[in-house]
């Protein structure tokens, strides 16, 4: 008997659904997410024998099929996978929040990120934006529970030293034009 | 780094109703077409079947774009696939495949030798009777086909008698209209075909399960692909 019957995900589909759709919006668009979305399902209904408990939660299996879709898609595109998506958020309030956190730390963000070995940076992006935990982010990307948790640990340090770097850069730039003006 | 700055410029809307009920609804009908237990995952074994004659089979002028379903990389496998009659492992031609949304299966170039050999039946027949499509026939997710019972005029492999029914892909699906060229299979009430296809066995119920490809190892007839034909299976 396989750990997930048949009737247990229409229960799935509910719960995850929009999760797994910002996942795929994160990294491609919106559109391309809501065609993927039902191939999610279809894959994971299909391979539903290969989920096993004692590798990790439904969840995290179910994102690891979601970003095999995702490959598979990008394949068969030769896209690049896009890394950064910033969309509208969800209220009037937050949006400005949002806008100003976005206009002026997103860049610096990027370029930490892209500074980082893919691996670390998919696991910073798992827990981060899909709020999967480090075993989680791990059984998505194949690797044990406790490299995933160390390598997110690097991960933080190499992004706090970039942005440190970066920060201390604006604030020379800063200073210059401060100066350049008097 | 605090995490809710990177959380916060990662957010996007959430995707809406009707998004989320064709995911549903997808899934309703893979249940649906879970029958008796038997599932249509490709396992790492039928994979291979599949994906390998599949690569192999650009270098004799057929290409098969196998949907991600069957052929994609995947995280996943399961143990019930239903077994192929004969266990020939080898004895594969790639499976014409049709993959909704945006991307469609394509067909390079009609089938020829080797992988036309290797279908485990072929004939030149006439339509007699065609029932509705076959949706839920545990062989196939998301592709409908139809139960076809053909007059056979001549068997080139497998001759099973002056009759004989067999899956072929539907001839109204708009899905097919990438395969209406002359490779494809727009059939009605006394067409006469080529067809030529796999045999599945192994079902706990009697099933038709004789199944015609598309994408040219099933076709309109004409007499210069029935020579063909003749030449390849030798009769």
């Amino acid at each position: 008997m396989t750990a997930l019957e048949p009737d247990a995900f229409e229960g799935l589909v509910d719960l995850h659904s929009a999760d797994l759709h910002a996942y795929l919006s994160r990294r491609s668009t919106t559109e391309v997410a809501d065609d993927l979305l039902a191939d999610v399902w279809l894959a994971a209904f299909s391979g539903r024998g290969g989920y096993d408990p004692e590798l990790g939660s439904v969840r995290g299996w179910l994102f690891g099929i979601a970003r095999h879709v995702l490959q598979n898609y990008y394949r068969r595109h030769k896209l690049r996978l896009r890394l950064f998506r910033v969309e509208r958020p969800l209220d009037e309030s937050a949006a400005i929040d949002a806008r100003l956190d976005a206009a002026a730390l997103v860049p610096a963000l990027r370029e930490a990120l892209r500074s980082l070995p893919a691996v670390e940076r998919e696991l910073l992006l798992l827990v981060a934006w899909e709020h999967l935990t480090p075993s989680e982010a791990g059984q998505v990307l194949g690797i044990p529970a406790g490299t995933a948790r160390s390598r997110l640990h690097r991960a933080r340090q190499r992004m706090d030293e970039r942005l440190a770097v970066s920060s201390q850069e604006q604030d020379e730039t800063t200073t210059d034009r401060l100066g350049a003006d008097q | 780094m605090n995490l809710d700055t990177l959380t916060k410029a990662g957010e996007v809307p959430p995707p809406s109703p009707e998004v989320l009920a064709r995911a549903q609804s997808a899934v309703r009908e893979a249940v649906g077409r879970d029958v008796a237990g038997w599932s249509v995952v490709a396992t790492k074994r039928s994979r291979r079947r599949l994906l390998v004659p599949a690569l192999c089979a650009a270098t004799v002028a057929v290409v098969v774009v196998v949907g991600s379903l069957l052929a994609g990389p995947s995280p996943i496998d399961s143990p019930d696939d239903p077994p192929i009659a004969g266990g020939q492992p080898t004895q594969t031609a790639p499976m014409p495949s049709y993959r909704g949304g945006n991307s469609g299966a394509s067909c390079v170039g009609p089938p020829e030798g080797k992988w036309l050999r290797d279908q485990q039946f072929a004939f030149d027949g006439t339509v007699l009777t065609v029932e509705e499509p076959a949706a839920g026939h545990p062989l196939f997710m998301r592709q409908d086909y139809t139960v076809v019972t053909l007059q056979v005029n001549h068997w080139y492999k497998a001759d099973r008698g002056p009759q004989v029914q067999v899956l072929l892909p539907g001839p109204t699906d708009p899905r097919h209209s990438d395969w209406t060229s002359e490779l494809g299979l727009p059939f009605e009430l006394g067409s006469r075909l080529l067809v030529s296809g796999k045999v599945y066995d192994g079902f706990a119920k009697p099933l038709v399960n004789w199944v015609g490809w598309s994408c040219g190892f099933s076709r309109k007839y004409d007499g210069q692909t029935a020579r063909t034909w003749a030449e390849t299976f030798g009769k």
